[in-house]
């Protein structure tokens, strides 16, 4: 369904409480899926990352060379652009990261909701979260 | 095969390269075996997902325990098993995700997901930030760890802001704290040695 959105129950009160104008057209279903991820698995994702874009190695590449300079590397993600990056490249991406952190973006997302294109950017995210839990979860 | 140093090399994008300095571990990720011990990697990949096939892969790597001793010194055997288990794990949890999000009939709703994401970088940057950083952890992660200045990457893009802190930002989205990942692990491998462990070659 293009208009749903898979909300975790404290998820729902935010979106029940947003302009009925923003809330209209949209199917809520209930994020039931749960995942406890560890430090291990989280690493253990990181070591089997493959990323096969040369915009994404050029990137790394980049951030490689910056040598650990905080200001250099910030710069470098601020000016990051996904844009032209492969799908299969940022699935690997939010495979590495795993459901919480984008469960945490999800919620800041919510709060900060001003119109139907942030939802429907908030839609991206939960199905991409749905798909994770599910996988991590039943494995 | 000669014992390595703690120094790898990186290649850079312009071909210069950068010295990270880490502490090795031995992570049996399935190129690593498929390496050391001459095997295809599509057969290390499907012995990892059975527990016979892992059985087998933890014999043979521990027939060359001293070898790898020397490659690295912090090698132990005993939490060997539950590498391969946990690598064997991950492994399942990647296949049915990349399945799903791949599969016909979810294929349009990721089409339409990853082209939103794409546009992430004007529309919610910190989303993007996020994902950039991700790829950084897992591709080079052991050198900021060493220099310290992963936390303050986490506060001056604001990821910290949204995980509450650079404690909670930290714990989410990096590594093991203060377990640096060894230099050649993730996207941009350091070489194997160009020999495999001596009588490696021998088949199960």
């Amino acid at each position: 369904m293009h208009n749903a959105l898979s909300l975790t129950a404290d998820e729902q009160k935010l979106f029940d409480a947003l302009p009925d104008g923003l809330k209209e057209g949209w199917v809520i279903t209930e994020e039931q899926g749960t995942y406890s991820d560890t430090p291990r698995h989280r690493m253990m994702r990181m070591q089997l990352m493959h990323l096969h874009d040369p915009k994404m190695q050029e990137f790394l590449g980049k951030a490689k060379a910056t040598e650990g300079d905080e200001k250099a590397l910030a710069a470098l993600v601020a000016r990051t652009d996904l844009s032209d990056v492969s799908d299969g490249d940022l699935a690997e991406l939010f495979f590495v990261l795993g459901p919480a952190p984008l469960s945490a973006l999800i919620l800041s997302l919510l709060r900060a909701v001003k119109s139907d294109e942030d939802i429907d950017d908030l839609a991206s995210l939960t199905l991409i979260r749905n798909s994770l839990l599910s996988a991590l979860h039943h494995s | 095969m000669s014992p390595e140093t703690t120094l790898d090399p990186v290649t850079g994008p312009s071909g210069d390269e950068t010295k990270i300095e880490a502490p090795q571990s031995f992570i049996p990720t399935p190129e690593r075996l498929s390496q050391y011990l001459e095997m295809n990697i599509a057969e290390v990949d499907a012995a990892l997902r059975s527990v016979e096939g892992r059985a087998t892969l933890y014999s043979r790597i521990v027939e060359h325990e001293e070898d790898l001793r020397q490659l690295y010194p912090d090698f132990n055997s005993n939490g060997l098993r539950e590498q391969l288990d946990l690598i064997g794990d991950v492994l399942r949890q990647k296949e049915a995700y990349m399945k799903d999000v791949s599969s016909p009939e979810k294929k349009g709703l990721f089409r339409r997901a990853w082209d939103r994401v794409k546009g992430f970088a004007k529309r919610h940057p910190i989303v993007t930030a996020l994902l950039a950083i991700a790829g950084i952890a897992a591709a080079v992660a052991g050198g900021f760890y060493l220099t310290g200045n992963w936390e303050l990457l986490l506060t001056s893009t604001g990821l910290s802001k949204v995980f509450g802190s650079v404690d909670a930002a930290g714990e989410m989205i990096t590594p093991t704290p203060y377990t640096p990942m060894a230099p050649g692990a993730g996207e941009l491998q350091v070489p194997v040695p160009a020999d495999p462990i001596p009588g490696a070659e021998i088949p199960i």
